[in-house]
């Protein structure tokens, strides 16, 4: 059979594709997403950072601020105790005080490197401290007294400072203000995005899995439901072909085998019924004949058509009992035929294993009599019952208890049956010629007669045994054999009990 | 007054050896060489028995006893002659109503002890 190249037609489709594809789509959609989620979130964490800086350095910005303010009250107070006291040590106090409104300006200026708002407002308090430095420094060059205009002056140029350094800072802190609400709103933002983008993706993934499993878990369930089904005997079950991918592969290779399966089944089937037919038709046509050369001879041997001599009489016999052997090989055949393929029904009702026995041993009496063998029974006392087809139980007894009486030439034949709680186990034995090991394992088999011993014309069809196999078998139970050649034979035959 | 058999049977040398033997029982026969022969016959003369082969041409034994039974003949005793006799042919024969179901090969002296049984009971 050639092997056939899964097809895969160019169809749209994503759960049409071959199943790598449908794959790296699906995880390329995945890492498109995470990448974009990230960046998302980088982009709504890098502006709240800088929002947080941003906050950050105008609150060091209103800091220094108070603390300039600070610093102008210092330098007036210190103006102020110059006016009054006119000592010249407040001049170093000045210079001292100038020094550290430089320090924190510096930091001043720094900090509101950061908040551009505020530095362009703050560009104006530069130049003003330069007026009110360059007018101490003067003033004190040339001698160090404040007269009431100077003082005057002093203070005017001060309090300017400070208003100015209060203007920055009352805008500094508006814009802190609206600096914390950005910040409320971007926290607010990122939440938002979050919760979007997870919303978004796990409708998107949902999508995803929903069609992946439809594309690929559904169908494999349905078809391993097919297979079960198969194996439960349905032959004419099949599965839906879902898509074209691998699994739509899948599923209509499985169809094609159903099919082909089903086919030969059927053949098979038809084979069997007619090797039936076959077998019924030619023993049919066998016996049409064996009815004329049996009824006439038998016609002969009573002396219907005049009388006949001893030797014609003998030579009649001869041919009877050749057309008897004729009429049970047929039978045989048909029995072993049946019998194999299970078209044999057996009419199983109670019966009692001792009275069928009995009947078997009673049949053979006269023939052990004549051949001087001792014909025993070791029976239980108690009865045993066995759930079969009577007349069949007496076909495997006789057929047994014949094949015994005809091996052997001297002694005894017996018939032992034991009981246990599950079965009945019966054994014929016989003090006859034996069988090889050889003749014991193919003792079962098909038209196989032991070499040794007998003359043909004694010897069976070669089937009886089979048919004895597979009647035991048939009524669930085992049949096998044992024996030393020159010393005798046994057949144990194990049949499970009625309760 | 000798009884009347009518037997249907092809085969030649079967219908012989029925032929002669039964006629030393001191029966008369007739001898149909097929089913529809056969029935053709019925009304020839008051038949005792009839002895039916099962495989003919033309109209086959079973195909004989139902019509047989459906007629004004049907209190006639038959007797059917097989090559098969499986215990469905022992049911098929009793349920169309034959008398008696003898297989083949048969043993002549059995059939006629058998159609002696039939006739005079």
């Amino acid at each position: 059979m050639a092997r056939q190249e899964a097809q895969l037609p160019p169809f749209w489709r994503l759960t049409d594709q071959p199943l790598s594809i449908q794959f790296w789509v699906a995880g390329g959609l995945v890492f498109l997403f995470s990448v974009t989620s990230v960046a998302v979130l980088l982009v709504q964490l890098s502006s709240q950072t800088s929002t947080s800086i941003f906050l950050k350095k105008t609150y060091q910005s209103l800091n220094r601020l108070n603390q300039l303010e600070q610093e102008v009250f210092n330098q007036q107070a210190i103006v102020l105790e110059k006016a009054i006291s006119q000592d010249r040590a407040n001049d170093q106090k000045l210079l001292k005080a100038q020094k550290s409104w430089q320090n924190v300006y510096s930091a001043f200026e720094f900090s509101v490197l950061g908040v551009p708002g505020l530095a362009d407002s703050a560009k104006r308090l530069g130049p003003l401290y330069q007026r009110w430095f360059d007018f101490i420094q003067t003033l004190i060059e040339r001698n160090g007294k404040i007269g009431t205009q100077d003082f005057a002056l002093a203070s005017q140029l001060l309090k300017e400072i400070g208003q100015n350094v209060h203007q920055i800072r009352d805008f500094g802190q508006e814009l802190l203000l609206s600096q914390e609400l950005k910040e409320k709103e971007q926290g607010h933002g990122t939440f938002f995005s979050v919760a979007g983008l997870t919303l978004f993706l796990w409708i998107v993934f949902s999508f995803m899995l929903s069609q992946l499993y439809s594309s690929i878990a559904k169908p494999i369930s349905g078809l391993s439901r097919g297979m079960n089904r198969y194996r439960g005997g349905d032959f004419a079950t099949r599965v839906a072909v879902t898509n074209r991918s691998q699994i739509g592969f899948l599923e209509s290779s499985f169809n094609d085998m159903a099919e082909k399966i089903e086919s030969m089944v059927h053949d098979l089937k038809k084979l069997d019924q007619l090797k039936t037919d076959f077998l019924s038709t030619v023993t049919h046509e066998l016996r049409t004949p064996m009815t004329s050369i049996s009824g006439y001879v038998k016609l002969l041997l009573i002396g219907d058509a005049g009388e006949i001599s001893d030797i014609q009489k003998d030579f009649l016999k001869i041919i009877d009992q050749n057309v008897v052997r004729l009429a049970h090989l047929i039978n045989d055949i048909l029995d072993v035929e049946a019998l194999e393929s299970g078209k044999v029904e057996l009419n199983k009702q109670d019966v009692d294993l001792l009275e069928v026995l009995q009947e078997c041993c009673g049949t053979f009496r006269m023939t052990a009599q004549q051949k001087n063998l001792k014909l025993e029974t070791v029976f239980p006392e108690k009865t045993a019952k066995i759930f079969g087809d009577r007349a069949r139980l007496v076909q495997i007894f006789m057929n047994l208890i014949s094949n015994s009486i005809k091996y052997t030439q001297q002694g005894y034949v017996r018939v032992r049956v034991e009981q246990n709680d599950i079965a009945s186990v019966i054994r014929i034995e016989d003090s006859g010629i034996g069988l090889t090991t050889e003749e014991q394992e193919n003792l079962f088999q098909k038209f196989y007669r032991a070499p040794s011993g007998i003359t043909s014309s004694e010897s069976g069809t070669g089937l009886g045994l089979v048919i004895v196999k597979n009647l035991v078998e048939a009524h669930g139970g085992k049949v096998s054999v044992e024996s030393v050649p020159q010393q005798g034979t046994k057949f144990t035959v194990t049949l499970p009990r009625v309760l | 007054m000798k009884h009347a058999i009518l037997l249907a049977e092809d085969e030649e040398a079967i219908a012989k050896l029925v032929d002669y033997k039964l006629k030393k029982e001191g029966y008369e026969i007739y001898v149909a060489k097929n089913g529809q022969e056969a029935l053709d016959q019925l009304g020839a003369r008051e038949w005792s028995l009839i002895i039916l082969d099962v495989m003919m041409p033309v109209r086959d034994g079973w195909q004989v006893l139902k019509e047989l039974k459906a007629s004004q003949y049907s209190t006639i005793p038959v007797l059917m002659l097989t090559a098969k006799s499986r215990p469905k042919d022992i049911s098929n024969a009793a349920e169309l109503g034959a008398t008696q179901l003898l297989g083949k090969p048969f043993d002549p002296t059995e059939l006629a002890a058998c159609v002696h049984k039939m006739i005079e009971g």
